[in-house]
């Protein structure tokens, strides 16, 4: 079972390691991203991010979708990171154990411009296509939030894309 | 209740504050103490006092302060030796031992402390050609579904 899917351009870092894993009582994080399945680097900084006694798994997105719906994902707690919008509404229209996802962190360091981009609140910047993703995410059965850490109140996603046109 | 107070030349004791609201967010009780910034000669004497005044006796107190033997931290050493409270200080803060004491979450102990400050050490990272190659281990599902030990996990 996904315990949550965390959108977040910083996958694994002070935030999640902090206070997400903790909020969650999550010892499995899955981080599922094209780029970090293949660059040792990646793996190696997520690696140190990583709180001691939590198991890390970096798989490609596709790769991630088959680990989810393996039996054994089934009956542990997982948490998941993806670092943009499009990745996480892949997961959760091919995975049915998703039980929320959280648009905590987007666009920072994607290198598209941010004269390109929408603001949606100070820490979500999305582009073109981020923005078709998220709206899509909203139509699905889940929750789909945005709250940086726990302490932050939630906000849903449907409230910060409501002005938009 | 835990009660925390930061105290440094300059702004490293509010930067310090700053950056754990980023963080963790700003549930703490923390007072910071930027020494020798204002125009006034402000004598922040006071503020720790008031600080310390703030503590009852049911409440942990730690005060962290930036340098052992500088001017902020024999301030401290001189009115907590005055006081009847039970105060912990720690000189050399850094943000691991601030983040190891706000989230230990049994009561503090000397040898608490002591444990987490190995912890929150300073460490060289050596960033050499095998930096990369060393984590194999995050691709291997076999693992990663394997049980963790001392861990019940089933939901």
């Amino acid at each position: 079972m996904i315990l949550s899917i965390r959108v977040d351009d910083r996958l694994i870092h002070g935030q999640v390691a902090l206070v997400w894993t903790k909020e969650f009582n999550a010892s499995r994080i899955v981080v599922a991203n094209d780029e970090a399945a293949t660059n040792q680097l990646m793996q190696a900084t997520l690696q140190m991010a990583t709180p001691t006694g939590i198991k890390l798994l970096i798989k490609s997105v596709s790769e991630s979708i088959s680990i989810f719906n393996d039996p054994r994902a089934q009956e542990l707690k997982l948490f998941v990171l993806t670092n943009c919008i499009a990745d996480a509404l892949k997961i959760v229209k091919e995975c049915e154990n998703v039980n929320s996802v959280n648009v905590a962190n987007v666009g920072r360091f994607d290198k598209v411009p941010n004269s390109e981009k929408t603001k949606l609140n100070s820490n979500v910047f999305v582009s073109k296509a981020e923005l078709e993703a998220l709206k899509t995410l909203v139509t699905m059965p889940l929750p789909v939030y945005h709250q940086v850490i726990p302490s932050n109140s939630k906000v849903t996603v449907e409230h910060l894309i409501k002005n938009l046109a | 209740m835990r009660k925390i107070l930061l105290a440094s030349h300059g702004r490293l004791a509010s930067g310090l504050k700053n950056s754990i609201e980023i963080l963790v967010g700003n549930d703490y009780p923390i007072v910071a103490i930027d020494a020798y910034l204002d125009e006034n000669n402000h004598d922040y004497s006071e503020d720790i006092l008031n600080f310390i005044s703030s503590v009852n006796e049911e409440d942990e107190c730690v005060i962290f302060t930036d340098l052992y033997g500088g001017s902020v931290n024999q301030k401290v050493v001189t009115i907590c030796s005055q006081s009847k409270e039970k105060i912990y200080v720690i000189t050399g803060m850094n943000l691991p031992i601030l983040l190891g004491v706000l989230f230990h979450y049994e009561k503090l102990t000397k040898l608490a402390i002591e444990e987490i400050i190995v912890e929150a050490q300073v460490r060289l990272l050596e960033i050499d050609s095998n930096f990369s190659t060393t984590t194999n281990s995050v691709q291997d599902c076999s693992d990663f579904f394997s049980e963790i030990k001392g861990k019940e996990e089933k939901l």
